[in-house]
């Protein structure tokens, strides 16, 4: 049985796979579908229960709930995978000076990993943001600067992996060094399972993008954003609980569309258990 | 095996070193002039003249070096400076605030815990069983679940809904039970796959084999022979995830209004109140090292391999 | 008459991408008591996989797929399973190869040797502490050593504390599986001599497996070589130069002579 022939089987593929294209859509073409100007305010049908003219209600200052979300969407997923790019760009030069740098620098950059990631990263990045000041461009820091440590290790297990291919020892006799062996050699190597790991790391960062918004600490009012509508519901639990429904459920459900499929593939890849006596 | 501990005892200066390091830096290095702020916080006179003069008073015209000395000599005898906001002292505020934090992790991990080692052994006893199925489809959907948002729901369920629990206490001890339960969930879900992992591993080991073939029952052999061995790595797992519970209170405390240090430290991040915020990293970093060194401890104290080169370090 | 141990027809399979594949597929053995049977092959040829069916702890994911396994006429693979993990320690037992593994890390040996006789014997820890130093003489360890840890000693001490707990539990159905491997020349002559006392009580019966012929030798009346999931070649041991037919045991045989000393069995 080939590993493509598996994925057809894999549930928790198709299930994450059908998650993810359902949200990409709702980022794309979400501007178009909305109901509302997600910013505009109707005084009168403040905290507006579901249907009509407003398909999810509307918050505590009359604004569309539905339009929100979906422009919501846009900022979640464009915030993360940029996010994302950065610490896989961080993680891959650390990760690249850690494989390619000895023994004895390999050892110093690991225990500085080791070091950040025993350490609870929503702490630092706290502490980032109270530093620079609440914005979504210091959330962004904040995540950026407390998540490379888990792509630099992923890097450098990939490099030194790949360091031992046989045709990257003969490039290397042959006299390919430095950026030349990086660029023609390993980056192709690493990059790919690089980037597929990264992308499964984006659900836990939407959830801590959505988390801090729902502190008041990233994405800032009135800039239609999953966490910060959440904490915006809160204060509105007794009155209208219908509004922490629609937000808590497009974080869960984008976190869980990227975990699915993390594990799906992980299920995919790994024909190792399964092979084992 | 020998030096295991020494060996983790010497990283514990440079890892201080490097979280000091960061500290400094997040007060000293923010964009805007500290004692600018500082005066402008405390709404005192903003003439170039008296800005100096405050400069001086508080170090500021010293060299980076200098002031992360005189820093360093504060902070260490938890000298943390006073409240931009209410000019209290940081240390006291955080200290008062942190019998809330910590009952509220440690009620956490104990929910955590309860649930992750019957959920971790029984799903390894039957792989692919439907605890073992049950378990790993919820592990997905409790980790991707915000647990902020579930703590809202729950809150609304049972405090509006069900009117069962008041919300807005703290005195009781059944008002812990919701904001442990939200802050345990997630952590639990990941965990009881790692218990379950670890268990799966040890029973597979020859002297498992050998001790189910000398007559032993099932409870006999895992009590005597599995639960020891696969605790000392769960062990490290488990100190992780304490931390990992700090810093989810963040959130947590936020939601309840649970009047801990992690909620505190957000307030403060809102007002622009650095020093709070950094004492409360300084501290969370302490509480952080102490969990690691004693998970090492009790590392040393479950394997005879390390136990044993501490008694002949020792003579 | 009836045999003591009787397996026949002995399938065992393990789910693999590829689907069912049979690492033991067919194996006939018998045993009398009294009787030692040397089970011989390499590592895969299935040999080990066969006595853990026959005590019943057969790594997961694996499936019997045909056959019997009868003991003092009992069919195990007919049998309750609660019952049949009863006969674990009492009516037979297994030594593993001497490895770090096969005693617990954590736990000193001198206690892993007390614990059988109080759980499944029903004596004091008193007792079987001071009868735990005696099963150490036994196997020519200083008493001392029930105080250390699997870690502490060396493969060949670590094999005889494996002997200690057979000769602790004096099962009428021992085996052994590759009790020499790892093991230097003096030190595999010191242990296939400690089992060789086993044999001589009345109405156990032994299965040692090995790969080295020669190790087999020194204990077994009786071999069986086992080649990919097979039994090959059976026949008394002093017969099987002139016996065997297949191809394999041949070669094991000429494998065996080429590194035979002068005062050797073969």
């Amino acid at each position: 049985m080939s590993a493509v022939g598996s994925l057809g089987k894999n549930r928790s593929l198709t299930a994450g796979g059908a998650i993810l294209a359902l949200l990409v859509l709702a980022a794309l073409v979400g501007p178009v579908l909305a109901p509302h100007d997600p910013l505009r305010i109707d005084p009168l049908h403040r905290l507006a229960g579901p249907g009509g003219e407003y398909p999810l209600g509307t918050d505590h200052l009359g604004r569309c709930v539905c339009s929100r979300l979906l422009f919501g969407a846009r900022i979640s997923l464009s915030a993360s995978l940029a996010v994302s790019l950065a610490i896989l760009v961080l993680g891959l030069a650390v990760g690249f000076v850690a494989g390619l740098g000895g023994p004895r620098t390999d050892l110093i950059v690991m225990r500085l990993v080791d070091i950040k990631l025993a350490f609870p990263s929503l702490i630092l990045t706290l502490a980032v943001i109270g530093a620079l000041g609440p914005s979504l461009f210091s959330a962004s820091l904040g995540i950026v600067l407390n998540w490379w440590p888990v792509y630099a290790r992923m890097v450098r297990g990939l490099v030194l992996a790949a360091k031992e291919k046989e045709y990257v020892l003969a490039a290397r006799v042959t006299g390919s060094r430095g950026l030349k062996l990086v660029r023609g050699h390993l980056l192709p190597q690493v990059l790919p399972p690089a980037l597929l790991l990264a992308s499964l790391e984006t659900g836990s960062l939407i959830l801590v993008f959505a988390g801090l918004g729902f502190l008041g600490l990233g994405v800032q009012a009135p800039t239609p954003e999953w966490g910060t509508m959440l904490s915006e519901a809160r204060n509105y639990i007794y009155t209208a609980p219908h509004l922490l429904l629609a937000p808590g459920a497009a974080i869960f459900l984008a976190v869980l569309g990227f975990n699915l499929l993390g594990e799906g593939l992980r299920e995919a890849l790994n024909l190792k258990e399964a092979g084992k006596w | 095996m020998t030096g295991y501990l020494i060996r983790r005892l010497l990283w514990l200066p440079p890892t201080l070193f490097g979280l000091s390091l960061i500290c400094f830096a997040l007060l000293h290095l923010a964009p805007g002039d500290p004692g600018e702020l500082l005066l402008r916080q405390s709404g005192g006179p903003s003439s170039a003249e008296s800005a100096a003069q405050f400069k001086a008073e508080m170090g500021l015209d010293k060299s980076l070096l200098q002031r992360y000395r005189l820093w360093l000599g504060r902070a260490v005898r938890l000298d943390l400076g006073e409240s931009f906001t209410t000019g209290e002292p940081v240390r006291d505020q955080i200290l008062s605030r942190m019998p809330a934090t910590i009952k509220l992790a440690l009620t956490a991990f104990g929910l955590m815990l309860a649930a992750t080692i019957p959920i971790g052994l029984l799903s390894a006893l039957r792989p692919q069983g439907w605890l073992d199925q049950g378990s790993r489809l919820l592990a997905v959907v409790f980790a991707s679940l915000p647990n902020y948002w579930f703590g809202l729901l729950l809150m609304f369920l049972f405090a509006r809904y069900w009117q069962i629990f008041n919300i807005v206490g703290h005195d009781r001890p059944a008002d812990i039970i919701l904001p442990a339960l939200t802050l345990a969930l997630g952590m639990t879900a990941v965990q009881s796959r790692l218990a379950r992992e670890r268990f799966l591993a040890v029973l597979s080991e020859d002297y498992i084999r050998t001790a189910l073939a000398k007559g032993l029952n099932r409870r006999q052999v895992f009590i005597r022979h599995a639960l020891k061995n696969a605790l000392a790595p769960l062990l490290h797992l488990w100190g992780a995830s304490f931390g990992y519970l700090l810093g989810g209170s963040i959130l947590v405390e936020t939601v309840f209004a649970w009047p801990g240090a992690a909620r505190l430290a957000v307030d403060a991040v809102l007002n622009r109140d650095y020093p709070v915020v950094q004492g409360y990293v300084i501290l969370m970093a302490l509480i952080f090292v102490g969990v690691n060194l004693a998970v090492d401890l009790g590392h040393a104290l479950l394997d005879p391999r390390i136990r044993q080169s501490l008694v002949a370090g020792e003579k | 008459m009836v045999k003591f141990l009787e397996v026949s027809g002995l399938r065992i399979g393990f789910k693999s991408p590829a689907g069912l594949v049979w690492p033991v597929d067919g194996v006939d053995l018998d045993l009398d008591r009294g009787g030692v049977l040397g089970l011989v092959g390499q590592s895969g040829s299935g040999k080990s996989l066969t006595a853990l069916a026959i005590m019943g702890l057969l790594p997961r994911g694996a499936v019997i797929g045909g056959g019997r396994i009868v003991l003092g006429g009992q069919d195990l693979l007919q049998m309750n399973p609660v019952r049949r993990r009863r006969l674990l320690g009492r009516v037979m037992f297994i030594t593993f190869q001497g490895s770090a593994s096969a005693l617990n890390p954590t736990m000193t040996v001198g206690r892993q040797l007390a614990e059988t006789l109080v759980l499944t014997r029903g004596l004091s820890w008193a007792k079987a502490r001071t009868r735990a130093q005696e099963l150490m003489e036994q196997v020519n360890l200083p008493p001392e050593l029930t105080e250390s840890y699997a870690f502490e000693l060396s493969g060949g001490m670590r094999q005889r504390v494996l002997v200690a707990l057979a000769l602790a539990l004096e099962p009428p159905l021992l085996m052994a599986d590759e009790p020499t491997t790892g093991l230097d020349m003096v030190t595999q002559r010191i242990v296939l001599d400690l089992l060789a006392k086993q044999k001589d009580r009345p109405g156990a019966a032994m299965i040692v497996i090995s790969h080295d012929l020669r190790a087999v030798g020194l204990l077994a009346d009786r071999v069986a070589v086992m080649h990919r999931g097979r039994v090959v070649d059976r026949a008394l041991f002093k017969e099987l130069p002139q016996k065997a037919v297949h191809p394999h045991t041949l070669e094991l045989i000429k494998a065996s002579r080429m590194l035979s000393l002068p005062e050797a069995v073969c």
